[in-house]
């Protein structure tokens, strides 16, 4: 009973040790590393929906770069909708992109309501 | 026989302090890097001196997590890949050449991270064969074109990764699960740790904490 109560202990302390991260990960930076090896945008797109769930569902926030990569992809297989909303969403979550992201955007001719 | 004892004690004393002032010289000067304060970075596509076609990629996908979870922004490398690529540049080298007065116009970072990729690939002993990844990297103030700071790190699949220092502490099942299970590409894991070693505000001689983070502004790291 006590070597339980301590393994649970134990097993507690790692796992709050684990989720001192800033931001949710999954394995998002494999696959940036995916997309650079031309793996299939749609299976991309899958993947990052779906850590976008699992980081929902642990109320942590999603990295810097996630909004805009997931935005890019979708731009790649022709939503563009999602694509602006995405980069919109990166560039309030950190303003600190808001120079490139109005450059790129401007370079694409989209148009984009600034806040 | 007390002036034996005492000779000895002398010069273990001096022995000890010639050491510790040895380890004193090698800690990186923090004052340029203090002054610019930057929150913000821009990764440039790293240069490559391996032969592997894969080491790119693999050392550009693994900088986002240990300079964000260092409290820094950082310019996702897929979209910056793709308005150098628009703009007809492919190749690290002219990216690297490019003005930083260019650079602040697109992207307006704070600060621009030169990276070198010097080992990458597999290394033969004659008792195994490890993934290496060796890098450099030195980070310039986009404002005044000061160098504020310079490190270097590398990794191998064949080490304990028992470090709990690095970014690798916290992710780092992820990373053993995949070195494990994935012989024939272990870049991208040994990349990770490479990184983490080299961008993680906790490693000794890494950048300071950024603005993002809670222990940013603490002295030294």
């Amino acid at each position: 009973m006590f070597r339980l109560s301590f393994f649970a202990l134990l097993f507690a302390i790692l796992a709050g040790c684990q989720s001192q991260t800033l931001y949710y990960w999954g394995n998002y930076e494999e696959q940036t590393y995916d997309y650079f090896k031309d793996k299939p945008i749609s299976e991309l797109i899958e993947k990052l929906e779906e850590l976008k769930e699992e980081a929902s569902a642990q109320e942590k926030p999603l990295p810097p770069t996630f909004y805009a990569h997931l935005g890019l992809l979708y731009e790649k297989s022709g939503n563009t909708n999602k694509f602006k909303e995405l980069l919109i969403e990166e560039k309030k979550k950190f303003p600190e992109s808001a120079v490139f992201f109005e450059m790129f955007l401007k370079e694409r001719n989209a148009n984009v309501k600034t806040n | 026989m007390l002036k034996l004892i005492n000779k000895f004690k002398f010069i273990f004393m001096l022995i000890f302090s010639i050491a510790l002032s040895g380890c004193e010289a090698a800690k990186f000067d923090y004052t340029a890097f203090k002054a610019s304060k930057p929150s913000s970075i821009l990764v440039l596509p790293p240069l490559n001196e391996s032969v592997d076609v894969n080491a790119s990629s693999a050392v550009y996908s693994s900088v986002i997590a240990p300079l964000s979870e260092s409290g820094y922004y950082v310019f996702p490398p897929t979209l910056v890949m793709e308005t150098f690529k628009q703009n007809g540049l492919t190749e690290a080298r002219p990216i690297h050449d490019i003005s930083l007065s260019k650079l602040n116009e697109i992207f307006g970072a704070d600060a621009v991270l030169y990276m070198n990729i010097k080992k990458f690939g597999q290394s033969y002993s004659i008792i195994t064969s490890a993934n290496v990844v060796s890098l450099e990297a030195y980070l310039i103030d986009a404002k005044t074109g000061t160098e504020i700071w310079r490190g270097q790190a590398a990794a191998s699949s064949d080490e304990n990764s028992n470090n709990n220092m690095g970014l690798a502490g916290l992710l780092v099942s992820a990373v053993i699960k995949q070195v494990v299970g994935q012989i024939f590409d272990a870049g991208f894991p040994t990349s990770k740790v490479a990184n983490s070693r080299l961008l993680f505000a906790k490693t000794p001689n890494s950048l300071l904490y950024g603005p993002r983070h809670e222990k940013f502004g603490t002295n030294g790291q």
